[in-house]
This record gives C-alpha cells, sequence and structure tokens, in this order.
C-alpha cells in the first residue's frame, strides 16, 4: 500500500540503486532481499535516496545489514544522495557518520 | 466530561482532550502507512512545521513497529497469524498530542527497548509508555507542546 520503488542501473562495477518513495517496516526486507545478492567482491553499489519521502528505522536497519554485507563480501556500499527525510533519521538514529565514503576520509576497505 | 487523554500539564494536573481520531487497522505491517498517514495530516492541522510532522509521522511509525515487533517477533500476515487489529487513537489537547495503539495482549512480549525503534522513537517525543493488564496490551507516545504552540483551530 505504501508507495515504494527500487530501480538499480550496472555501468560495470558500479551498481547504482535508486530507491524512492516510503522505504518501511512494510518494505525492508524487500529492500534487503533485491539489494543484498548485488553486493559481489569488488563491485561499488550507490543508494541514491534523493527520492525517499520516508524512512523508518526498518528501513535504516536494511540499509546497515547492506553495507555489513558489502564489507563481508568485499564491496563498497554507500548512500549517494540523500533527501531530508533520510538525513533526520540518520541523525536521530545516530548513525549518520557510518554512511561516509573515501572522499571523507574513511578508509577505502570500510567505505559505506 | 471530555475524557481524561492520559497526558499531564507541567505541575501533574491531568488535561483534557479537544479533539480524538481513532483508526483501527489490522496489526499487519502493510497498514501502517496508514496511521502515520493520519498523523501526518493531523500534524498538519495543527500547524506544526514541516519538520515536525516528519517527525510525528516517523515517530507514530516507529510506535506502531514496536508494538507489532512485540505482538509477534516472527511476523506473518494478519491472516495467517489471526492477529485482531491495532486500535489507534490520537487525542489532542492543549497540551499537546498524544497516540496510542493496543491490541489484544495475547501471546506480547515485552518492548524491544534495546532496538534502534526505540532509540529512534526516544529521540522524537516526550514520554513512551508501555502497558499490559492480560487482555489488552498498548503503547503510548506523547508529544507535548510549547505555551502558545500549535492549537488545534477553533
Amino acid at each position: 500500500m505504501s508507495d515504494f520503488s527500487l530501480s538499480v542501473t550496472t555501468a560495470g562495477a558500479v551498481v547504482t540503486a535508486t530507491l524512492g518513495g516510503e522505504v518501511d517496516l512494510a518494505e525492508a526486507d524487500r529492500l534487503w532481499a533485491e539489494l543484498s545478492p548485488l553486493l559481489t567482491p569488488g563491485s561499488t553499489m550507490l543508494v541514491d535516496c534523493s527520492a525517499v519521502v520516508f524512512l523508518d528505522s526498518a528501513g535504516l536497519r536494511s540499509l546497515l545489514r547492506l553495507a555489513d554485507q558489502a564489507e563481508v563480501r568485499g564491496a563498497q556500499f554507500r548512500l549517494a544522495a540523500v533527501s531530508a527525510a533520510v538525513r533526520r533519521v540518520l541523525e536521530v538514529a545516530g548513525v549518520d557518520r557510518v554512511f561516509t565514503g573515501p572522499e571523507d576520509g574513511a578508509s577505502a576497505g570500510t567505505a559505506l | 466530561m471530555a475524557p481524561d487523554t492520559g497526558l499531564t500539564s507541567a505541575n501533574g494536573t491531568p488535561v483534557h482532550e479537544i479533539a480524538a481520531v481513532s483508526l483501527r487497522v489490522p496489526a499487519d505491517r502493510d497498514y501502517v502507512v496508514l496511521v502515520r498517514s493520519a498523523a501526518g495530516h493531523l500534524g498538519a492541522q495543527l500547524g506544526y512545521s514541516v519538520p515536525e510532522i516528519l517527525d510525528l509521522r516517523l515517530a507514530v511509525d516507529e510506535a506502531c513497529g514496536i508494538f507489532l515487533a512485540a505482538l509477534d517477533p516472527q511476523p506473518r500476515s494478519s491472516a495467517e497469524a489471526g492477529r485482531s487489529d491495532l486500535e489507534c487513537r490520537f487525542s489532542i489537547s492543549d497540551n499537546g498530542l498524544r497516540f496510542r495503539v493496543s491490541g489484544s495482549a495475547t501471546g506480547v512480549m515485552e518492548p524491544d527497548t534495546a532496538g534502534l525503534g526505540w532509540q529512534v522513537l526516544s529521540a522524537l517525543v516526550d514520554a513512551i509508555s508501555w502497558g499490559n493488564d492480560g487482555t489488552t496490551a498498548s503503547m503510548a507516545l506523547e508529544k507535548r507542546h510549547a505555551p502558545g504552540g500549535p492549537r488545534w483551530p477553533t
């Protein structure tokens, strides 16, 4: 019932996942199920959340699981763009520092 | 006499209700969107700012999520689980807004106060309460206004 969209484009080893609408407890499992298989060794996944109008802790938990899975598999995982709603949840959950990329000074091996 | 909302003012006296909205939905994750949508519209009606409305929608969503998880840590569809509905009630007073979600207490566990949902909810509201009298389990959150803050239109 909630408005949720997920599209994936691939360019070489870079997978861009574009999320839109409401990423909530009803959609969080689907987010994980669709994106985790794409975290292959050496790949980079960029998640564009600029069109996400709602994200809750369940949706965030899926993103965190994906970040962890990326690290386990030797893939890179990064939030490429965030909306105000996403930024707020990251801030309130205290994880806004987790999703930083190599350009922010985090080591290449743990870029999320 | 208007029912006691359960909200209290700063000196502890009960606050009376101006308006209430009730919503009953299946105890299933797919329906939480309807409850947070109602919260968003009520926030707008109360004159909340956009960030306040976002926070209210998120808080209500998290409360429902925490409550559903306590109902059934391995969630299945409400049809499979045979669950009763969620009774949701928004209560507006001069002091603020209270949201309460309740349902059958059968098989209800304690809420996950160590989880991310509880952490997010705690940061967004002024008070959270949990109750279980053996028949009904409930969870409530309060978001208080500063005096002179948002008012229900009269």
